[in-house]
């Protein structure tokens, strides 16, 4: 009976790990197919890996990555600055500002991508900006924003207010507080909002979809353009390197963050 | 070199942003000189700017089809804003490091103010006079283009020598910088881009544009709700309704399963989470990471999958044909019933870890006590839960429940893929109707916004009496 009480639970993760890793193990397998441009299974190859950007297809899949990482990497780092740095002014705001701001931060969190593409649309087509890569960054850091305040906000909000008044009382200017004392505290809560919001930044197609001309295309826009004539396995070849790739990274930033507990321990 | 050091750490922040401001209006005018001079080597190189200026411009500055001229910019203009911009960083270095005096100091802030407005002056004269039309035309560059080079070079210039501007204000004024100051470009920046964009979808919801302005008119909601019916099966059942409400009607059934199913799975597997963290006293960290993996791939690519997984040559026939349980392919994603479950199925899959995460942190903060108290009050397990537990886990649920909700109601990407374009949900009706040429029609795509905007307003509304603590940030566990 005991043994069954604990094997329940574990069965019960392991099923829907399986339901949720069941499409990327089917993804990563046919991006040793042969047959291009299907999901029908013609024989292992890895072609696809080793002429990822060679042809007219994987220069056109290799123009989308770099304008997507491109956009990701300029839409997360202007967003996770911009964040920080509202977030510390929130936070000398009294209570009812406070509310205020936040309530309107949730806002563009709840609504769904598809009103948020068009408003922006809306909004860009009423400044009378033409649509382009331009509009498509600002689209992406102003979506971007808020998730990134949600997530520093709450780190802000642990830090002890003692900590800096006590380094300002030791004789530290407002720089020095917030250079040695603020920022290292909420270090994790910037680093979260870099990973999220570069990772929605990337993988954004509804957003993208409202505010770009025709010549820019990024990534998903591509995979979803490509539905026409089926999925070259190009595609899965190259989002398996991704997910390697930060599969990797994420599990090099726990190893770390594990040495690091162990440090302190010692 | 010390000393150095111990006066920048004991710099005041309006300081610092004039020292800012100064050093990068400096460098931003080598910003374009650079780029040229790169470029007309004709080498392959991209620069860091070439990389977030359009590409094409470069490309074409490379190839020598298009012509800058440096003498177009002015000589005269460009040397004296380097001059300025030289002055204005020695004034702000030099005083804020090396000065005691505070009337000294309130002198520097002052003079180094009349500088950053005089470059700022040079800046927009040189934009609004030395980029125009007929540069454009002698260059083969859209309006489009030269915009990103504007915008990047030259707004990003503005609104920084602004803030140095404001900066130096506080300086010479003699006030303390208070930390506030920095949440008031976050208000700016919610008028822009929270509440002007909605306010817009509500007033273009009754005005169209027009070549002359904008018309008040009310054709977008006769569009919509038009008296035209069509018939759709659901479930197999044969149902007439109003074009669009079969539509909306679709939606929502996708939206309400897939939230249901989420809600199913997860509060369980949240529920497993919690206790083990609370029994370990550790978070089971790698189980999270495994939870939220799978969003790092592409959703549409994992809905392809799914595809393959179902599709009459895929695995699952596959291995039922081999296994003997079939005699010939059963076709799932063509039957309209089973290809609706299949839909159904392969957005929980997507939108699993939104509800998992918000409902298991909130019940991990759940003190263990309390459920030991109401054991000891001689509650049995199921009462525990039915009465203690789940109700406190409530507000986990319901921003789960958000973000789960509205974005499967209106992520259209799935349904299309599975189904190939013969689902139509509320997502494609409004995509199609605001990327139409017709005015009639984009007015009907923003009255269709503004409805799914005041819905998502009213659940909103309905589900945010809770605390408000739990929603949101439950999901930003990562």
């Amino acid at each position: 009976m005991r043994m069954l009480k604990r094997l329940v639970p574990n069965i019960y993760i392991g099923l829907i790990l399986l339901f949720l890793y069941l499409p990327i193990a089917i993804l990563i397998v046919y991006s040793f197919n042969s047959v291009p441009k299907s999901f029908i299974w013609g024989g292992f190859t890895i072609r696809n890996y080793t002429n990822l950007f060679s042809g007219s297809d994987g220069g056109e899949l290799l123009e989308a990555l770099l304008t997507t990482l491109k956009i990701a990497a300029i839409a997360s780092v202007v967003s996770t600055i911009f964040g920080v740095i509202s977030c510390l002014g929130i936070a000398y705001m009294n209570k009812k500002m406070q509310g205020a701001i936040m309530s309107l931060t949730y806002i563009p969190n709840v609504m769904p991508e598809l009103v948020i593409g068009i408003a922006f649309m809306l909004l860009f087509s009423f400044l009378g900006v033409q649509k382009g890569q331009f509009t498509l960054i600002c689209a992406h850091i102003a979506f971007c924003v808020p998730f990134a305040i949600l997530s520093i906000n709450p780190k802000i909000k642990q830090l002890d207010k003692n900590l800096s008044e006590a380094a300002m009382d030791l004789g530290a200017t407002q720089l020095q507080t917030l250079r040695l004392v603020i920022i290292p505290e909420i270090m994790p809560g910037i680093l979260s909002a870099l990973m999220l919001t570069f990772t929605m930044s990337v993988d954004d197609y509804l957003i993208s979809n409202f505010n770009v001309d025709s010549s820019t295309q990024t990534l998903p826009m591509k995979i979803y353009s490509m539905a026409k004539f089926g999925v070259n396995p190009k595609m899965n070849a190259l989002t398996t390197i991704l997910f390697v790739v930060v599969l990797a990274l994420l599990i090099l930033s726990n190893l770390s963050s594990f040495k690091d507990a162990k440090n302190k321990k010692k | 070199m010390k000393e150095l050091k111990t006066r920048i750490s004991l710099l005041p922040i309006h300081a610092v942003v004039m020292c800012i401001t100064a050093i990068l209006s400096l460098l931003a005018i080598f910003i374009p000189m650079f780029e040229l001079f790169v470029q007309y080597k004709r080498q392959r190189i991209y620069s860091l700017f070439t990389l977030i200026l359009d590409p094409d411009v470069t490309v074409g500055l490379r190839d020598g089809v298009v012509n800058l001229d440096f003498k177009m910019f002015g000589a005269w203009i460009f040397t004296f804003t380097i001059i300025i911009s030289v002055a204005a960083m020695t004034l702000a270095l030099g005083f804020q490091l090396y000065s005691d005096n505070r009337v000294k100091k309130r002198l520097g802030c002052l003079s180094v103010m009349v500088l950053f407005v005089l470059r700022l002056f040079l800046h927009i004269y040189t934009l609004s006079n030395f980029v125009t039309d007929k540069m454009i035309a002698e260059n083969n560059m859209t309006t489009q283009r030269l915009y990103v080079v504007q915008t990047l070079t030259g707004n990003i210039l503005t609104i920084l020598l602004v803030f140095g501007i404001f900066a130096c204000i506080y300086g010479a004024l003699g006030l303390k910088m208070s930390m506030k100051l920095l949440a008031y470009p976050y208000i700016l920046w919610i008028v822009v881009f929270t509440i002007l964009p909605l306010a817009l979808i509500l007033f273009r919801a009754f005005f169209a544009k027009t070549s002359g302005g904008y018309a008040f008119t009310t054709d977008g909601f006769a569009t919509l709700f038009a008296n035209k019916t069509v018939t759709t099966s659901f479930y197999g059942m044969k149902v007439t309704l109003q074009e669009y409400f079969s539509v909306f009607v679709r939606s929502l059934d996708y939206a309400i399963w897939t939230t249901i199913g989420c809600l199913i799975i997860s509060y369980p597997l949240a529920y497993i989470m919690a206790e083990r963290t609370k029994r370990l006293h550790k978070t089971s960290s790698k189980l999270l990471l495994l939870l939220v993996l799978p969003m790092w791939m592409n959703t549409m690519l994992r809905t392809y999958a799914w595809r393959a997984f179902f599709g009459e040559t895929g695995v699952l026939n596959t291995v039922l044909g081999s296994m003997g349980a079939i005699s010939e392919p059963i076709l799932f994603l063509q039957n309209p019933v089973m290809s609706d479950v299949i839909t159904k199925l392969v957005m929980v899959n997507d939108f699993l870890p939104f509800m998992i995460l918000p409902i298991y942190s909130v019940l991990v903060k759940i003190d263990s006590s309390l459920s030991q108290a109401a054991e000891d009050l001689g509650a049995n397990k199921v009462q525990t839960f039915v009465k203690v537990i789940f109700p406190l886990s409530l507000p986990g649920v319901i921003s789960g429940i958000q973000m789960v909700f509205m974005p499967s109601m209106t992520f259209y990407m799935i349904p299309d893929i599975i189904s190939e374009g013969s689902k139509t949900t509320i997502g494609n009706t409004v995509q199609s109707f605001i990327l139409n040429e017709s005015t009639t029609y984009q007015q009907a795509g923003n009255v269709l916004s503004l409805i799914l905007l005041i819905f998502v307003l009213i659940t909103m509304g309905v589900l945010r009496n809770q605390d408000k603590e739990a929603s949101g940030s439950g999901g930003m566990v990562l």
